[in-house]
């Protein structure tokens, strides 16, 4: 996919411009910026829901000008923001509902067509939903409901527009994992994300999109090393040291942190080595059956935390009390 | 759950087809003159002639035949307008469609007629078409404004009211031939159904009907909203015009030979989607056409007998039954808070 010079906008007026981009197949590109800056619409005009009103959209070869609705649903998938409420239908026959692109003139579904939903619904593990009426879904399922529809489309491109909204923490995760997956099996994805921290890890590169309508390319790494998110947030020193430490580029303030590599149980947590900590066995819950955190027992009989750092945050504590209270004196 | 599905789709596409068949043997049967079945049917095959023959032939049999094709267009009709506005409470009625096209209709009857002393059936339908195609403009300008569906709706009543008060004009300025023409119609009736127009309505019906299936893919696409329509393919803005374009088509001719109907176009798509379980349109569309039919013509029989020899205007009845149906659908969306 190429962008040349794209302008984007709505009745003429140009809310983004100069978008100059060449996509690789497998890359993701994610576009952050600030709220109002353009991102929703360079992705609708990149999925084709808004018109260009200057520069060239190019899938291989073919202007995107050129190609009919029926042409670009068979390279391309997209999941918006929009809130969608269908009458009566399961989650199974949404995401089912990404095949129409594959069936005949009235639309019927054929075994293959069932064999991508399941599959789709086993990517964004929500199989055990999939009997489930849409709109009794809570919100975070039902986004995972379209993702898995716009998968189902089996699309070269995946353009989605937030696609992490409504999701808590474990399924964004699971989804960033999905998606290096799908970009592993050569499908291209370009979409819009607001927590800066899964956008600097899973993306190829950041197309930064500013306020005044600008926008610019960049590496994760580069992004960080440039000091660009200050200028694009529009944050000052404060804000932007808060930034860093949230998306872990503080400088390596970790001193606190150390690793007993001659411990009998090390290595007793599922975290990358360098930033595993022998403070996890200094939980004031490590013994707390109920400690509020995921874990595990491991067969040599330690907790396994899983990334929990629900003692660490200062929010936590009138709750990391209660929880020592209630197991001292019981919960009455 | 998906055969739970086909189970029910073949118990209600079952339990509909046989009350078409007995709405329309009862339809033959019942009247001033009982007719028995097996004479009705030996009429129906030619064996028979006399004067229960002609009563079967020129009156009973294209009024329930009538009733068969208008009720099933009406309820696809209120289909596919509830499809365009995303709102279930759409439908010909109450968007002041059929007003429209009465209104239509009674111009063409008044000048044209008045004048010329004849009306085809092609020009009856093509003055509804026109008075459809026109009130359903003004309700997309409106809808464009307002998002609200209660406004849409509220709008939709008020054209209507408007349609019916130019209507009553017309009437007061014409001539006493054409009042008499016009009145009965205008309140929505099957009687005086012959032969002839039965077959006009038989080709346009059926015609429109099979375009609407040939449309139902991009329907069941739109089930999602437009974005995702788009995304899998559906060509948004001619898919638009053509729900319009056959839905004016299918409520001119109610209207055009029946004069306007209210409460079939929104009561039974609800009722079979919820008879259903389901909102894919490949079996709404043609579940709905027998539902409407069914109700019609039911509907109809009771507008015939229930004080007989007078006649009641089938609207009356279908309001009877359809409009405690719609406020049932109201009183659930409140409560369920969703759009449905």
């Amino acid at each position: 996919m190429k962008l040349t010079d794209v302008q984007a906008g709505y009745n003429r007026k140009i809310v983004v411009g100069g978008v100059s981009l060449e996509i690789g197949q497998g890359e993701i590109i994610t576009l952050i910026g600030p709220n109002g800056g353009g991102k929703s619409t360079l992705i609708k005009t990149i999925s084709g829901a808004l018109s260009l009103i200057g520069g060239t959209v190019t899938i291989g070869e073919q202007d995107i000008t050129s190609l009919s609705a029926k042409e670009i649903s068979k390279t391309m998938s997209v999941v918006t923001t929009e809130r969608v409420k269908p009458q009566l239908m399961t989650c199974r026959d949404v995401v089912l509902s990404g095949r129409l692109p594959f069936t005949g003139g009235f639309g019927l579904f054929g075994a293959a067509d069932q064999e991508e939903t399941d599959k789709a619904l086993e990517l964004m593990n929500i199989r055990h939903l999939a009997d489930r009426p849409f709109s009794d879904m809570s919100d975070g399922q039902k986004q995972r409901t379209l993702i898995a529809r716009a998968i189902c489309q089996s699309p070269k491109y995946l353009v989605m527009d937030e696609p992490t909204s409504y999701m808590d923490i474990k399924h964004r995760l699971e989804l960033m994992k999905v998606l290096k997956k799908l970009t592993e099996s050569g499908i291209t994805i370009v979409m819009s994300l607001h927590e800066l921290e899964l956008a600097l890890e899973v993306s190829d590169r950041l197309l930064l999109v500013y306020d005044d309508g600008h926008v610019k390319v960049e590496t994760p790494t580069s992004v960080i090393a440039d000091g660009l998110l200050k200028g694009l947030f529009d944050l000052d020193d404060e804000m932007y040291r808060k930034v860093l430490s949230g998306l872990g580029h503080d400088g390596g303030r970790h001193s606190g942190y150390f690793v007993n590599r001659a411990c009998e149980f090390y290595p007793c947590h599922d975290v990358p080595d360098d930033k595993f900590s022998c403070m996890f066995c200094y939980c004031p819950l490590f013994d707390v059956e109920d400690c509020g955190g995921e874990y595990f027992m491991t067969d040599k009989g330690v907790k396994n935390c899983r990334n929990c750092t629900f003692v660490h945050y200062r929010d936590n504590y009138t709750n990391v009390i209660k929880k020592l209270k209630e197991k001292m004196y019981g919960t009455d | 759950m998906e055969k739970e599905r086909k189970i029910r789709r073949i118990l209600v596409f079952g339990v509909l087809i046989i009350l078409v068949i007995l709405g329309f043997v009862l339809s033959i049967t019942i009247g001033n003159v009982k007719i028995s079945a097996s004479e009705a049917l030996s009429i129906l095959t030619g064996q028979e002639t006399g004067k229960n023959a002609a009563i079967i032939l020129d009156l009973r049999l294209p009024r329930a035949l009538m009733t068969f094709i208008l009720g099933g267009a009406l309820a696809v009709s209120g289909f596919l307008l509830q499809t365009y506005f995303s709102n279930p409470i759409a439908g010909p009625y109450i968007l002041g469609i059929s007003s429209g096209a009465k209104m239509a209709v009674a111009l063409m009857l008044i000048f044209v007629v008045g004048s010329t002393g004849r009306a085809s059936s092609i020009m009856l339908v093509l003055a509804a078409f026109v008075g459809a195609v026109i009130s359903t403009f003004f309700i997309i300008m409106i809808s464009r404004v307002v998002r609200n569906m209660g406004i849409l709706l509220a709008a939709g009543i008020m054209i209507g009211y408007i349609c019916s008060a130019i209507t009553e004009f017309l009437i007061a300025f014409a001539d006493d031939s054409d009042i008499v023409n016009l009145h009965g119609w205008s309140q929505g009736s099957f009687s005086g159904t012959d032969m002839g127009t039965v077959k006009y309505a038989a080709v346009i019906v059926f015609m429109t009907f099979i375009l609407v299936m040939m449309l139902s893919k991009a329907l069941d696409a739109f089930r999602l909203g437009e974005t995702y329509a788009r995304s899998v393919g559906v060509n948004v803005k001619l898919c638009r015009v053509l729900v319009i374009l056959f839905s004016s088509i299918l409520s001119a001719c109610v209207t055009a030979f029946a004069g306007p109907i209210s409460f079939i176009g929104i009561a039974v798509p609800f009722l079979v989607r919820e008879l259903l379980k389901s909102s894919k349109p490949i079996v709404l569309v043609p579940a709905s056409f027998l539902a409407g039919s069914v109700f019609c013509m039911f509907s109809d029989l009771l507008a015939r007998q229930m004080f007989a020899p007078t006649e009641l205007n089938i609207s009356a009845v279908t309001s009877l039954f359809g409009a405690p149906i719609v406020i049932y659908m109201m009183v659930r969306r409140r409560g369920s808070h969703e759009a449905y």
